[in-house]
């Protein structure tokens, strides 16, 4: 990894570029993390007080999620 | 099928029910805050949308070209990032007001308090606890859109209870108030 090449030096352009990846890919990590916590409140929720909604606001929860999820891979492949 | 998402007040809603509901309980009003409440943070997530695009314009128009200097995949990375954390705004402030439900039953008063993302407090109190109610509007806003505070005191040993923000505030009232009675004179359920 390019933190344990020796050319690594804090001040080089291509070292700060490599700490944003590494901060935008925990970031993503993170936030799909924030996205799990959120389907299981909506579950959750859902369960508490049953409305017509419930079941769409579900369906709605999982594909952010998913869509979390693809925003990891995206970082992982673009960055 | 009519799905009403938006309304918060409905009268005897048929298709409501919550998780410890009697056999014989019976749902008179559930309640949201008023939808207007919600305008603050969707007008702020909206101009954030925008804020971006208006940066760019300006940064082209002043010539600076700040933008054009940054490495394409590290600005689309910031640029991802921040959308993504006003989607997280959005949802937090949806579910915040979504699943803060004040309902109120031919036996109970219950409020549903959604804190933030990772907590959640339900409250119950039976109707012969109550011991007054009243209502409250304050403010231009309030007024013009009739929406306000229904405060509900109970038994000295509960916690009181009050329900913010929501539409109707003096039908609230009264109606909690016609329950409790025909509670009372009933002798419960």
């Amino acid at each position: 990894m390019f933190i344990d090449n020796p050319s690594f030096n804090l001040f080089n352009l291509n070292s700060v570029m490599a700490l944003f990846k590494i901060g935008f890919i925990i970031f993503a990590i993170l936030y799909f993390f924030f996205s799990l916590i959120v389907v299981r409140q909506v579950a959750l929720m859902t369960e508490t007080v049953i409305t017509e909604a419930g079941g769409i606001l579900k369906v709605l929860s999982i594909v952010y999620a998913i869509f979390s999820l693809a925003i990891v891979v995206l970082f992982f492949l673009m960055l | 099928m009519q799905i009403r998402f938006f309304p918060s007040l409905f009268d005897k809603p048929q298709k409501i029910r919550f998780q410890e509901q009697e056999l014989n309980e019976q749902i008179e009003l559930f309640l949201r805050r008023h939808f207007i409440t919600n305008v603050y943070w969707i007008v702020l997530a909206i101009l954030a949308f925008f804020l971006p695009l208006i940066f760019i314009q300006l940064d082209q128009a002043l010539g600076l070209n700040i933008v054009f200097r940054i490495p394409t995949n590290i600005a689309l990375g910031g640029l991802i990032i921040y959308y993504l954390l006003i989607l997280a705004y959005v949802i937090e402030n949806f579910l915040f007001w979504y699943f803060n439900i004040y309902i109120v039953t031919n036996i109970h008063l219950v409020d549903v308090n959604f804190h933030s993302i990772l907590s959640r407090e339900v409250l119950e109190i039976e109707l012969n606890d109550i011991e007054n109610v009243s209502s409250k509007i304050n403010g231009v806003i309030r007024s013009l859109f009739n929406y306000g505070d229904v405060i509900i005191k109970t038994a000295a040993d509960k916690a009181d209870i009050t329900f913010s923000e929501v539409p109707r505030p003096d039908f609230v009232a009264d109606r909690i108030q016609d329950l409790r009675e025909q509670f009372i004179g009933g002798n419960g359920p």
